[in-house]
């Protein structure tokens, strides 16, 4: 027990935050979190057959949010609520300039914005991330580069043109 | 840091080629520095904003159901305990069966105890009889024996 406890202080946060970052929504991240570690203990016993568990753990919570998006535009898309729900990077009058720097990553592709999470935010290695997205180094830095300079560009722009 | 040198390590970074020791010097630097040129605004703004978000910690705790192992392991023993219980149960709770009397001697109920005894008795006594019987048959033998050996002679006649 005391092994765990170990994990879920050192990843428990790491994962609310790369959760957060795919769903947006605070307590369905949270709801992620609370099923990656059921998840884990259940096979805690096997844990240390993983060299990193880190990253294992970031692809399930990575894997288990895809999946739950998939399952919420099903439903969404049902009940044709899209058009009617204008994603947050849209308007971003009214708001300091660190929240436009949210909005211009969360309006980054999916993929680039997770890669970007995790090397930015996260601090993991690109054979890590590599790991977690299951692509090859150079497309992950690739991937992380375009996430930089879009954000970039269009930081620029919205600074120049004045908010 | 240098004015080239954090050009320089800003255009690495967007190529994706600063290492992560570089990236935390950027961060650093942007987090420390409010007197920087111009140009790299966008970059203080970017890295103060992922540093925000790095900070960022999820305060509802994680509930792991320790119960749930403790039950685990407790089951197989609740079972054991539980069959033993009912074993017991049911030697010392059995409803006993109402005893059966097999008649009455003097107005007493004869119970099995009782009815053994009698039927032992009553055994005995056949027995006394058999017996007493079977002297008798001796004397048939006998008689028997004689009337074989009328009959042989006959036989032995006719020849």
């Amino acid at each position: 027990m005391k092994v765990f406890e170990h994990y879920i202080i050192d990843l428990k946060d790491k994962a609310f935050r790369f959760a957060l970052s795919i769903l947006k929504q605070s307590d369905q991240a949270q709801d992620v979190v609370q099923d990656l570690f059921e998840k884990l203990w259940k096979k805690h016993h096997e844990l240390h057959a993983y060299q990193n568990i880190e990253a294992f753990s970031m692809k399930m919570v990575k894997n288990m949010c895809l999946d739950k998006l998939k399952h919420e535009q099903t439903k969404q898309s049902k009940l044709a609520m899209l058009e009617a729900n204008p994603s947050h990077s849209e308007n971003y009058t009214n708001k300091d300039t660190i929240e436009h720097v949210q909005n211009l990553i969360g309006a980054l592709p999916p993929k680039q914005k997770m890669m970007m999470h995790l090397r930015d935010i996260e601090g993991l290695e690109f054979d890590e991330i590599a790991e977690i997205m299951d692509m090859e180094i150079d497309a992950v830095r690739m991937n992380v580069s375009r996430a930089r300079k879009a954000v970039r560009v269009n930081l620029l722009k919205l600074m120049n043109y004045g908010v | 840091m240098e004015y080239n040198e954090i050009k320089h390590l800003l255009e690495k970074y967007l190529e994706g080629e600063t290492s992560l020791e570089q990236e935390e010097q950027l961060r650093q630097y942007f987090l420390n520095n409010d007197a920087i040129a111009e140009e790299f605004d966008y970059a203080k703004q970017l890295f103060t904003h992922l540093h925000k978000v790095s900070e960022q910690k999820m305060i509802q705790p994680i509930k792991i159901q320790e119960k749930s192992i403790i039950q685990r392991r407790l089951w197989p023993i609740i079972g054991v305990a539980a069959s033993v219980l009912l074993g017991i149960m049911l030697v010392l709770f059995y409803p006993k069966q109402p005893e059966i009397v097999y008649g009455y001697k003097n107005g007493q109920p004869i119970t099995k105890h009782a009815a053994m005894v009698e039927a032992q008795n009553a055994i005995k006594l056949v027995q006394i009889n058999m017996h007493r019987g079977t002297k008798d048959l001796k004397y048939l033998s006998k008689f028997n024996e004689t009337q074989k050996l009328i009959t042989n002679t006959k036989r032995y006649e006719n020849n």
